[in-house]
């Protein structure tokens, strides 16, 4: 841990970043600019984070910025940060996956709430909290989902619990 | 009929006349020689005596013993030519009354010969006859014997084909039967593996077949449900579908209630 960097906000974003990211994709994105920002670190026109941010992504911050915005600003040890960010750069690729294939672009709410739901599995390698999930949209799936995780399969789509009813109900003597 | 002469004509026995004569002929010379040799033999001895006795005594009396010796060696001489002389005479006579007597008993002999003759020819007719008799009534009875030998055998034959006969169709039987048993068992068993295949194979194809309805259903159900379905309701049906599935599976640290929008 960096001594120099506010030692409880860069413990807390270390444990958290992965509960902040939630997804692959907000992970991939937080990678892209963690590489930027640690490039920007050698610039001899000095560091802001406010200013790489800006220009970076202009008015368009993503949400997970504010973490790590907290740690860095008024911090000017530039080899601290660096460190810093190499340590958050690999919490977050060494972080297990959890797949979910589903039929439609989700909102922020349903991964907020997927992500709670999931964190609540007692399955080996997915830690509470300590996890990412990776959405693959697949239109033919119809409603519902299927989720990978840990090992483990969990089929939740429309079409199986449909049949699972029909099954049990023995539709086709009772009425076919 | 035998002539009174011992040993000659008997049944065991039989010489011709004219040996017999012979023999007596030879006999009588034999006889006479050794009369001849006696005497010359005894006048000799005796003459050795008296020239031993007499010798001491003068010539006169060797010569009166010479004289006597030659008297009596002349009577043994005139002695022995009369008997051999009666001994030949005598053989003639024998040999004459020989001659007849084998004329006579060749007659007889001839006689008896024949007669004999007819008898062994007789007897060996009847012993003919009656060996022919004999062996015809042998070879009937072998014959007989022989049929009746056959026809027993025949018999028995017969007898043990049968019984064999009705052995092999016992046999046959208990085989066939016992066949028919193990291939209706063999069948039994293949049939009611088949039956067993094909219900298998029925209750397959239709749970194929189920299965396919279902997924069809499914389907339609699916797209009429979704189209009732907006992203918010979508998204809600998941999240309580996984809450419900997570419950059931039993894989859940603890549930929370997830606030909802």
């Amino acid at each position: 841990m960096n001594e120099k960097l506010k030692p409880e906000f860069s413990r807390k974003t270390k444990d958290n970043i992965l509960s902040i990211l939630k997804t692959k994709e907000n992970a991939n994105q937080f990678t892209d600019f963690v590489k930027y920002l640690s490039g920007k670190t050698f610039s001899t026109e000095g560091f802001d984070i406010d200013k790489v941010v800006a220009k970076k992504y202009g008015g368009n911050i993503p949400f997970w910025l504010g973490g790590i915005k907290k740690d860095l600003v008024g911090n000017n040890d530039l080899e601290c940060i660096r460190n810093f960010l190499l340590d958050i750069e690999n919490i977050v690729d060494g972080s297990p996956l959890v797949r979910v294939e589903i039929s439609f672009s989700p909102s922020e709410d349903f991964i907020n709430s997927l992500y709670e739901v999931i964190g609540t599995l007692e399955v080996s390698g997915i830690d509470k909290n300590r996890f990412l999930i990776e959405f693959e949209i697949n239109t033919n799936l119809g409603g519902g989902a299927k989720i990978h995780v840990g090992g483990k399969y969990i089929d939740v789509s429309l079409k199986k619990i449909l049949v699972s009813y029909l099954e049990t109900n023995n539709v086709i003597k009772r009425y076919l | 009929m035998n002539l009174n002469l011992p040993i000659y004509f008997t049944n065991k026995f039989l010489f011709t006349g004219d040996t017999h004569l012979v023999v007596i002929a030879y006999l009588m010379f034999i006889i006479a020689f050794i009369l001849i040799v006696y005497s010359i033999v005894v006048l000799g001895k005796k003459r050795t005596i008296k020239k031993k006795q007499q010798q001491m005594t003068s010539e006169d009396l060797s010569n009166n013993a010479y004289q006597d010796a030659l008297r009596i060696l002349d009577r043994a001489r005139a002695d022995s030519l009369k008997i051999l002389s009666r001994a030949q005479m005598k053989a003639q006579t024998v040999l004459k009354s020989t001659y007849s007597i084998t004329q006579e008993s060749r007659r007889e002999l001839d006689e008896n010969l024949i007669e004999i003759y007819k008898k062994q020819e007789k007897s060996l007719e009847d012993l003919t006859e009656e060996l022919l008799q004999s062996y015809k009534h042998a070879v009937q009875q072998g014959k007989e014997d022989n049929i009746r030998t056959l026809y027993e055998a025949t018999e028995a034959m017969k007898k043990e084909a049968l019984s064999g006969v009705d052995e092999l169709k016992t046999a046959i039987k208990k085989e066939t039967l016992g066949a028919q048993q193990v291939l209706e068992e063999k069948i039994q068993t293949e049939y009611s593996k088949i039956e067993n295949e094909v219900d298998i194979y029925k209750q397959e194809k239709i749970k194929n077949l189920n299965k396919k309805i279902f997924d069809m259903l499914s389907d339609i159900y699916s797209q009429v449900i979704m189209q009732d379905l907006d992203q918010t309701k979508h998204e809600k049906l998941i999240l309580d579908l996984l809450k419900e599935e997570i419950r059931k599976s039993g894989i859940d640290h603890s549930i929370n209630s997830v606030s909802e929008k």
